[in-house]
């Protein structure tokens, strides 16, 4: 295999922040991958999440500047897709405020092992059909760990509002895996 | 078996760790185009912004004239129009104004103080063109004398024969081709004293303040948007040439 001369990533951005253009290209080759995954947690569909990919990436040659080498560069990197989603949640989905789905009156139960089982792919699935709003809060609260208070700041929502949004969010997700493993066992629902 | 939603989140979260999904090879393509893009326009921007301001100034430059050439011109350019002038008129004809019995009064080289509105149409037209504080330095108008009094006075005066020799020499200021250089420079001086008032935030900024000082128009010759923001420049928001108007919101 023809390997492309070895960079480590400090020379890698070293050579990006004077504008290179292949040290850039090997860098969005490094972190693309991992980043359109954390961007498909945002969108709808693969073709929002590859849009906020080139936007975040955009930016990140942009403000590459900015990064001092403190804390972890993927990190880093990591954040600005994240604001580059909730930029682009912003500007799409400003106004839709959709009531998710039918009503769900009781808490559904999930059986643990059950989710544990099911696959990234299904989960992703579901986290895709949550009304953008769910999905966000979710998605920020949830797995990349901010508190409610930040996510009121950062997403323009009241800390009471991205309460209520999670809480529907995880019933709504709670559902939709019962649901699934009761069709994989042949139950009516 | 029941879950806490703890425990619920968590197994996203470890489920989402390494999840990778490969771009399609076109995004790169698009960051690629995107960033060249950025480059050219940081490129050329510089210079244009350099472009502009100069045609800027320069249509200033013409617009003001055009303005203020009817009227009263500047002071300066119209007192030294006036004091050649007035030199002129007074060596052409010594022996008349020697023997104008008001006008000469003390040694001193200070032509006096009239309005041309005072003047009588067709009577003193070198007078009445002075304006207050003119100071005669040509030497071979020594004899040039103040004329304290006000122009009808001098109009009374006056001998209708020395009159009509004054008249015949009328100082048509209207005709003089205005002079570019003070008055630019005049511009140029007064706009650095608005530029602290108005709080400009950027070259575009500059350049609407300059430009709204001299086109008076509602539209302006040209507009720039004036921000603070780092990361955009100035940008043109509008342009009128008179015929062709363009303006972006």
């Amino acid at each position: 295999m023809f390997l492309e001369p070895a960079y480590t990533i400090d020379e890698l951005i070293t050579r990006c922040k004077v504008g290179e253009r292949k040290a850039q290209e090997l860098l969005y080759k490094q972190l693309a991958s991992k980043m359109l995954g954390v961007c498909m947690r945002y969108a709808t569909d693969r073709m929002e999440a590859e849009d906020m990919l080139q936007n975040g990436f955009i930016k990140l040659f942009n403000k590459l500047d900015d990064y001092r080498g403190d804390g972890a560069f993927e990190g880093w990197v990591r954040r600005i897709m994240v604001h580059t989603a909730i930029e682009y949640y912003r500007k799409h989905h400003k106004m839709i405020q959709i009531i998710d789905m039918a009503e769900i009156s009781d808490e559904p139960s999930v059986n643990p092992a059950a989710l544990e089982n099911m696959s990234v792919k299904d989960l992703m699935n579901m986290i895709q059909q949550l009304s953008p709003g769910y999905r966000m809060v979710f998605n920020l609260y949830a797995i990349e760990g901010y508190s409610h208070k930040e996510i009121a700041g950062i997403v323009g929502i009241t800390e009471g509002a991205s309460k209520s949004q999670l809480s529907r969010a995880r019933t709504i997700l709670k559902d939709r895996v019962t649901k699934m493993e009761d069709k994989k066992y042949g139950y009516a629902g | 078996m029941d879950m806490q939603d703890k425990e619920f989140d968590k197994v996203f979260k470890s489920k989402f760790e390494d999840f990778n999904v490969g771009p399609a090879p076109m995004v790169w393509d698009n960051i690629a185009g995107e960033l060249d893009r950025k480059k050219t326009k940081r490129a050329i921007m510089p210079w244009l912004s350099i472009a502009a301001t100069i045609l800027v100034l320069l249509t200033a430059g013409v617009l003001f004239l055009k303005q203020k050439g009817d009227t009263a011109v500047q002071h300066g350019h119209a007192a030294k129009l006036v004091s050649n002038n007035v030199g002129h008129v007074m060596t052409t004809t010594p022996g008349k104004v020697h023997t104008a019995p008001v006008i000469v009064v003390q040694h001193s080289n200070r032509v006096a103080s009239t309005k041309a509105h005072n003047a009588p149409a067709g009577t003193s037209p070198a007078s009445a063109v002075v304006p207050e504080n003119v100071i005669v330095t040509d030497n071979t108008v020594k004899d040039a004398e103040p004329i304290k009094t006000e122009s009808h006075n001098i109009t009374q005066n006056f001998v209708p024969g020395k009159q009509t020799q004054l008249a015949a020499k009328p100082l048509d200021l209207e005709q003089q081709p205005p002079v570019a250089k003070p008055v630019i420079a005049a511009i140029s001086k007064q706009d650095v004293a608005v530029v602290k008032k108005h709080g400009i935030h950027s070259l575009g900024g500059l350049i609407n303040v300059l430009v709204a000082k001299v086109d008076k128009r509602q539209d302006k010759l040209i507009e720039f948007t004036d921000n603070d923001d780092d990361d955009t420049e100035s940008s043109i928001t509008g342009v009128n040439l008179g015929i062709i108007k363009v303006k972006k919101q």
